[in-house]
């Protein structure tokens, strides 16, 4: 037993750690360009906004598991199949940047506004206020975001396992649930509380250190 | 330096500025002082550009604001340090991380040897050499300010405004920020503009002032005589004459500016017109390096007129009080 969850923590980590790592890069770009256009942003632009705003909030909308059928094809293009360990990043991915969008964009915004304008002052560009003020500043905040999406990411990885993904929440369903196994589903629900335990202790620790 | 005509602003039906026009000189200490909300601050802002006006005209250093964008803006911003009331530093920055990022904005390495010699000839100016590796955090109010005067002053601004930026500190360290501004004034030669509410502030440090009621300015010239003969205005923000004047007779406030404010005009009032009065209320106040005051007397109707003559014959400036 403990071998074959040995193998599902290592699919769960790898699904969760590239899927975090693409969803916060790619997430990030809506939520610069969300922060930059709202109404106290550096250039105030309702339309791109709102479009922005109500992707957004349409992404977010799907449950995942729903979510995760509906972009099969788009996952067979990007990973070459639609089932497996790799396959599952995707739609992990696509579900994440939405998510991580609005939490960046949160932190992005929760920098005083004092202090962007005091960038300004001394004749800062645009782009230097993004990366050296606005970016700088919110990095406790988007460190705690960071930590959301990836206890996210693990909830959501365990549903991949209804599509072949594998991991934790796959070894859960298929020994806990199918073959009636109560010790797989008892050791797969504490290897994932002891888990997500740990990355919250990580965040916290590094949101701490950083601010 | 500064030359703003007939300036108007609207944010959206609202008037917040109506036909401002003021002039500052080159090196002066110019103060602009009203209650919140007078529009006093968006005055400032328009002068760096931070805000945009409807109407009118502001010119710096002969450019006028209206007509400047984009990379002429930020060359022109560099020209101009602001000071705030929350002081506005990075949080994650420390003190010498703070005053160089103008530095960096202007594509210098924040190490490099001239950064270094700049950053901490500031510091050591703003008297904060032993908190260079402190976060703003670890510091109080006043020095948080200092960073911020280090900070405002390391591109060489020709103009330093100050928005309400001993707003939000104790009397004592105000007083050590203004002899600070005032000191950089005339060590640097660098023309201040000062918007406050705290009348305080103008008195010690301001050569002349600006007092600015709903979006007009109503009253302009030196403090000392702005505050020891007020307007009406004027007389309203700082509270009016205390409730506690006699009702009976004739009240006669003088006043004593300049080169008045030494005489002994009250006794000699006394002795040359052999008549008797009481003196009522009085007040002396500082105003930068001079003391001026004033002084309410209670005169009897029949002297009226012969006091009025002498104080005219003694030039002393002198009002009745109704």
């Amino acid at each position: 037993m403990m071998g074959t969850i040995l193998q599902a923590l290592g699919e769960t980590l790898y699904m969760v750690g590239i899927s975090t790592l693409l969803s916060v890069v790619i997430g990030f770009i809506p939520a610069v360009i969300l922060t930059i256009t709202a109404k106290d942003g550096l250039h105030p632009n309702k339309a791109v906004y709102g479009v922005l705003d109500f992707l957004v909030n349409v992404f977010r909308s799907f449950p995942f598991i729903i979510l995760m059928i509906i972009i099969i094809p788009f996952t067979r293009l990007v990973a070459g199949r639609a089932i497996g360990t790799t396959a599952a990043i995707v739609p992990l991915t696509v579900s994440a940047i939405p998510f991580v969008a609005r939490v960046m964009e949160s932190a992005l915004r929760s920098v005083d506004p004092g202090v962007i304008e005091a960038a300004k002052s001394f004749g800062a560009s645009d782009a230097q206020i993004i990366f050296r003020v606005y970016m700088k500043e919110s990095v406790p905040s988007v460190l705690a975001g960071i930590t959301l999406t990836v206890i996210n990411l693990v909830g959501y990885s365990a549903m991949g396992g209804a599509l072949g993904a594998g991991g934790l929440g796959d070894v859960a369903i298929r020994y806990g649930y199918q073959e009636y196994r109560i010790d797989y589903l008892i050791v797969t629900s504490l290897v994932l509380i002891v888990f997500v335990q740990l990355v919250q202790y990580i965040g916290n620790k590094l949101y701490d250190f950083s601010l | 330096m500064i030359e703003i005509k007939n300036l108007c602003k609207k944010f959206g039906e609202t008037e917040i500025l109506k036909n401002v026009s003021l002039h500052i000189d080159d090196g002066e200490i110019y103060g602009i002082i009203g209650q919140s909300g007078a529009g006093k601050s968006t005055l400032l802002r328009c002068i760096d550009g931070l805000e945009t006006y409807d109407s009118g005209s502001l010119e710096v250093m002969g450019k006028e604001i209206s007509g400047i964008s984009g990379k002429g803006l930020r060359a022109f911003r560099k020209q101009i340090g602001v000071i705030f009331q929350n002081f506005n530093l990075l949080k994650r920055n420390n003190v010498y991380d703070n005053v160089a990022l103008p530095l960096q904005f202007w594509g210098a390495k924040k190490n490099s040897p001239e950064s270094k010699k700049k950053v901490m000839n500031l510091l050591k100016l703003v008297g904060l050499t032993d908190k260079v590796h402190s976060k703003p955090s670890e510091l109080s109010g006043g020095q948080e300010q200092r960073v911020a005067i280090a900070r405002a002053l390391v591109l060489d601004p020709k103009v330093l405004l100050c928005d309400e930026a001993t707003s939000a500190l104790d009397p004592q360290t105000t007083k050590d920020i203004l002899s600070l501004l005032l000191r950089i004034n005339s060590e640097m030669g660098i023309t201040i503009v000062i918007v406050t509410h705290q009348m305080e502030v103008v008195k010690q440090i301001c050569s002349r002032v600006a007092f600015i009621k709903d979006g007009r300015i109503v009253a302009e010239g030196k403090p000392e005589h702005l505050f020891v003969m007020p307007n009406d205005d004027i007389k309203q923000f700082l509270g009016g004459m205390p409730d506690v004047l006699p009702k009976t007779d004739v009240n006669i406030q003088l006043f004593f500016t300049d080169e008045h404010a030494a005489d002994p005009v009250i006794t000699r009032l006394a002795r040359n017109l052999g008549i008797d009065f009481s003196i009522v209320w009085g007040k002396i106040e500082n105003f930068r390096s001079d003391v001026m005051g004033s002084l309410v007397i209670n005169i009897k109707e029949k002297d009226k007129n012969r006091v009025a003559e002498y104080l005219n014959q003694q030039k002393v400036l002198w009002e009745v009080l109704k």
